[in-house]
């Protein structure tokens, strides 16, 4: 069972990379984003959180066939990219990650908003009477308050990317070792002949790793909150 | 040192319209609720922007809207402790305590991290967090925590509030222990007016967002007295304790020539003290007393008569003092009371149970 075939461990190897990568360069802009639309009036504002939350109700086929028409070679940033950058997400697993971290996008963002509305300003003003500035105030008092929301969020995005399927096979196909996750390797397997054991061999491992993940992400979300009960 | 505050602003349809002189030591701000004395700190502290302004606060100008100055908070320096404490949830004691501290480590130092610990009797609670910490503790680390800031003005917000009575005894000893080493004025806000005279060196009464009267304890105790007898009942009087601990749990109160006898243990002897008598608790006589059980008859001067909700208000002068007694008319007219007429006010020994201990300065 241990015993595992090269072409699994790239899959396991791939999708983690991918979801990591996902969830990780997400999480700035998602408390960019998040902080923005929790503590700021602009106009559109509901439209641009619409826009996010897009990928959250529309099939994955379709967001991956859009990220293909924009991202692909022949896309309109796609041809950008490679003519100026000589880089390109169509075929890569730089282009999995991407369709994982837009579709994990609103469940982080989400989250971090949740949780940056839900602190007081007083404690903010506090730290400004103390002589601390806006972006100390950030620092030092709003995101640690945040961070139940920001770990919530990281995991939500880290545990939608690992299960991604229909946007990512839509983009950036199945090929392994490069774009093959463990969700496309298990449906590979699946298609051909006595694929039915590396299939369920991969769903074994897939239920650990996500298992695993979530029972961090308790532990670390109850690190954090035994210090933060509210006064 | 110059601490002027000039504010006219308008908030909803609240006009606030004042100009207070900060003296040194505590300055009480007293009112009703709905004063405008917080609206006043928060524009002092620069969380609320007034229309015209004009701050200076240790010879620095924070506010000057003729001349389109406005220091941002963070560069006020002026420590504030709120009403609900606001400790940061997410850092503990100790780390509360630091915060300022080490964002004003450059300033002048008037206050040291030893010092404010043991003074605030903190140093058992360092390692913990705010949430385990009970009311009157969070306050004091509240109070510890705006000194480190090294500020050149502390203010406090009703910092009392939300504690019950023993715990607002116990914080008022600190406050009266931090008064002792305060180098910086403080703004102390109040709606109660015993708290007011046990810390202030300075009273400034506020009502619908003007300010009414300043002045230091003893003026503003004579002002409290005569001024505001319809609204409020009470009367206060400075004293000196002579006798304490005498048989059946009495202590004798110099007032002026006369004494007062209270039902007290807890006063020592030389101890300055404020007695509040209460309006209602006063029984006139116009022959000296006799054979009566209280133990307190003292000598007035009926100085006016105020009529008041179906009641005569009396307001007495005892010694440079007032003293408000209020009667049913009945009894007034039993007793044919005139301006000017010499009484005796009764006042029960157990009727007189706020006496509360003061530093007179």
């Amino acid at each position: 069972m241990i015993d595992l075939s090269q072409e699994e461990i790239l899959a396991i190897y791939l999708s983690l990379k991918i979801a990591f990568t996902a969830s990780i360069v997400s999480l700035p802009l998602a408390i960019f984003l998040g902080y923005l639309f929790a503590r700021k009036e602009f106009l559109f504002k509901k439209f641009f959180i619409s826009l996010l939350n897009l990928p959250l109700v529309l099939p994955p086929v379709v967001t991956g066939y859009i990220l293909l028409i924009v991202f692909g070679i022949n896309g309109f940033i796609g041809k950008f990219l490679l003519k100026y950058f000589n880089f390109t997400f169509a075929f890569k697993w730089t282009g999995a990650a991407l369709a994982c971290a837009i579709m994990g996008f609103p469940l982080m963002i989400r989250a971090i908003k949740a949780s940056i509305e839900m602190i007081d300003i007083k404690y903010e003003e506090a730290a400004k009477t103390m002589g601390a500035n806006k972006l100390l105030v950030f620092i030092s008092i709003t995101l640690p308050l945040a961070l139940p929301g920001i770990v919530a969020g990281f995991s939500l995005c880290f545990a939608r990317a690992l299960g991604e399927f229909g946007a990512t096979v839509t983009f950036v196909s199945n090929i392994p070792g490069e774009t093959q996750t463990l969700s496309t390797a298990i449906y590979n397997f699946l298609q051909v002949p006595n694929g039915e054991l590396m299939a369920m061999r991969l769903t074994l491992i897939s239920i650990f790793i996500s298992i695993s993940a979530l029972i961090l992400s308790e532990i670390i979300f109850d690190r954090i909150l035994r210090n933060k009960r509210e006064t | 040192m110059k601490n002027i505050v000039s504010i006219k602003t308008k908030i909803s349809n609240f006009v606030i319209n004042v100009n207070i002189n900060l003296k040194e030591g505590i300055n009480c701000f007293f009112g009703p609720s709905g004063a405008g004395k917080t609206s006043i700190i928060n524009c002092i502290a620069g969380i609320n922007k007034a229309k015209e302004s004009k701050i200076i606060i240790n010879n620095k100008t924070l506010e000057d809207t003729n001349k389109n100055i406005f220091v941002p908070i963070h560069k006020r320096n002026i420590g504030y402790v709120f009403q609900d404490s606001r400790l940061f949830p997410h850092l503990s004691i100790k780390n509360n305590l630091l915060y300022g501290l080490k964002l004003n480590h450059k300033k002048k130092k008037n206050f040291y991290y030893d010092e404010v610990i043991n003074l605030l009797s903190l140093r058992h609670l360092l390692h913990r967090f705010p949430y385990n910490l009970s009311g009157g503790e969070k306050q004091r680390v509240a109070i510890g925590r705006a000194l480190l800031c090294q500020p050149d003005l502390l203010l406090m917000d009703e910092p009392l509030a939300s504690l019950d009575q023993d715990k607002k005894d116990e914080l008022i000893k600190y406050i009266v222990k931090i008064n002792e080493i305060l180098s910086i004025p403080a703004i102390y806000v109040s709606h109660s007016i015993s708290e007011t005279f046990i810390l202030a060196n300075c009273v400034h009464f506020f009502k619908n967002g003007t300010l009414r009267y300043s002045g230091n304890r003893d003026e503003a105790i004579n002002f409290y007295n005569k001024n505001e007898n319809f609204i409020f009942r009470d009367s206060y009087i400075k004293g000196k304790v002579i006798k304490a601990n005498l048989l059946d749990g009495l202590t004798e109160i110099k007032l002026g020539k006369d004494s007062l006898t209270v039902f007290s243990n807890t006063l020592n002897l030389d101890q300055n003290v404020i007695v509040k008598i209460k309006a209602t608790d006063i029984i006139i006589s116009t022959i000296i007393p006799d054979k009566l059980s209280s133990l307190n008859y003292l000598k007035t001067n009926i100085e006016e008569v105020v009529f008041q909700e179906g009641l005569a208000c009396l307001i007495l002068n005892y010694e440079n003092n007032t003293i408000k007694a209020l009667l049913t008319k009945k009894s007034y007219r039993k007793l044919n009371i005139k301006k000017g007429m010499q009484c005796y006010a009764i006042i029960k020994a157990l009727n007189i149970n706020d006496v509360t201990n003061v530093n007179i300065v």
